[in-house]
């Protein structure tokens, strides 16, 4: 039986994650941006308009898009849901940095395997979060197909089941494979110890990521 | 006149977004390898993307992180070798 987080441990980690990636969230119903988006990804066949609204988190630059409040559980989105949420969108944020916006957001809409990727990337932090806090993992094949309602092709989905099938080795294996979620379990390991595994690797308990000042510098080398 | 020329910069910025997709290689869809101490996937335009940069493993989780090809699922990267028993748990 894993630990469940408190509403104040989720709250007070989306204010970490935000603040480091200065990104803002956003009511996701109430935008007008993101109505239009719904629309427009309905219209070709990406995504149902409503199912886009009410049942994915979406991030655009540096704004996320939130069909939940943070630290207030929702059917769908329980507590711990919510900080999955807010690493798998912070790298999405690595992402569009690393690759430049327009790049980025042109390849995701037009080309479903570069989609599939970028995703299956994303979804790595489910993986890597679910193993701090329980040891397990999700099933690659599960999460892989939750890319169908991406609009993605069947071998796009299947590349991205192997693409988590290896993520789920090196896991287990101590990997720590995405920024965002390096600097999501930094914080963790300091203020929400209490959520952690007994018996982690010593990677999982020691990340580098304790000091903000000094990651926003490397951050912001490695990405300029 | 505003609006024509947002239309030709996003046009342009979608050519340029076009040109920089990786070229098609000719690559099985769902093939991996090792390109240095990465790990590539064929997508189902049988173009070569990365999905795995073992040097970033490497700096984020310590120790040395190297790419194996045809492990199981695929290229993979493994602590300090490609044994099976370089694990560092």
């Amino acid at each position: 039986m894993s630990a469940v987080p408190t509403s104040d441990t989720v709250t007070e980690f989306w204010a970490f994650m935000t603040g480091y990636y200065q990104t803002q969230v956003i009511e996701k119903s109430n935008s007008v941006a993101m109505q239009a988006v719904a629309a427009f990804l309905g219209s070709i066949g990406i995504l149902d308009a409503n199912a886009f609204l009410t049942s994915y988190a979406t991030t655009l630059d540096h704004s996320i898009y939130l069909p939940f409040t943070p630290g207030v559980a929702a059917p769908g989105w329980d507590l711990f849901d919510q900080i999955v949420v807010c690493a798998h969108e912070h790298e999405h944020v690595v992402e569009s940095t690393s690759l430049g916006l327009v790049t980025y957001d042109f390849r995701y809409v037009t080309d479903t395997p570069s989609r599939a990727r970028y995703e299956a990337e994303a979804y790595r932090s489910a993986f890597e979060l679910s193993w701090w806090n329980s040891k397990t993992v999700p099933s690659p094949q599960k999460v892989a197909n939750l890319l169908t309602g991406y609009g993605c092709t069947a071998t796009d989905v299947a590349m991205a089941e192997t693409i988590l099938s290896v993520t789920a080795k090196e896991v287990e294996l101590g990997a720590i494979l995405n920024p965002a979620t390096s600097v999501a379990l930094g914080w963790l390991n300091v203020h929400a110890a209490y959520l952690r595994a007994p018996s982690l690797s010593k990677i999982y308990l020691t990340t580098k990521c304790l000091c903000p000042e000094c990651d926003m510098r490397r951050t912001s080398e490695q990405y300029a | 006149m505003r609006k024509y020329a947002i239309g030709i910069g996003i046009a342009s910025a979608a050519i340029f977004s076009m040109r920089c997709l990786p070229p098609a290689s000719g690559c099985t869809p769902l093939a991996t390898q090792c390109t240095g101490n990465v790990a590539e996937i064929c997508d189902s335009e049988q173009r070569w993307g990365t999905y795995m940069d073992c040097t970033q493993i490497a700096q984020q989780s310590g120790g040395t992180w190297v790419c194996c090809p045809n492990v199981d699922a695929g290229a993979i990267c493994m602590p300090n070798s490609c044994s099976a028993q370089g694990g560092s748990q």
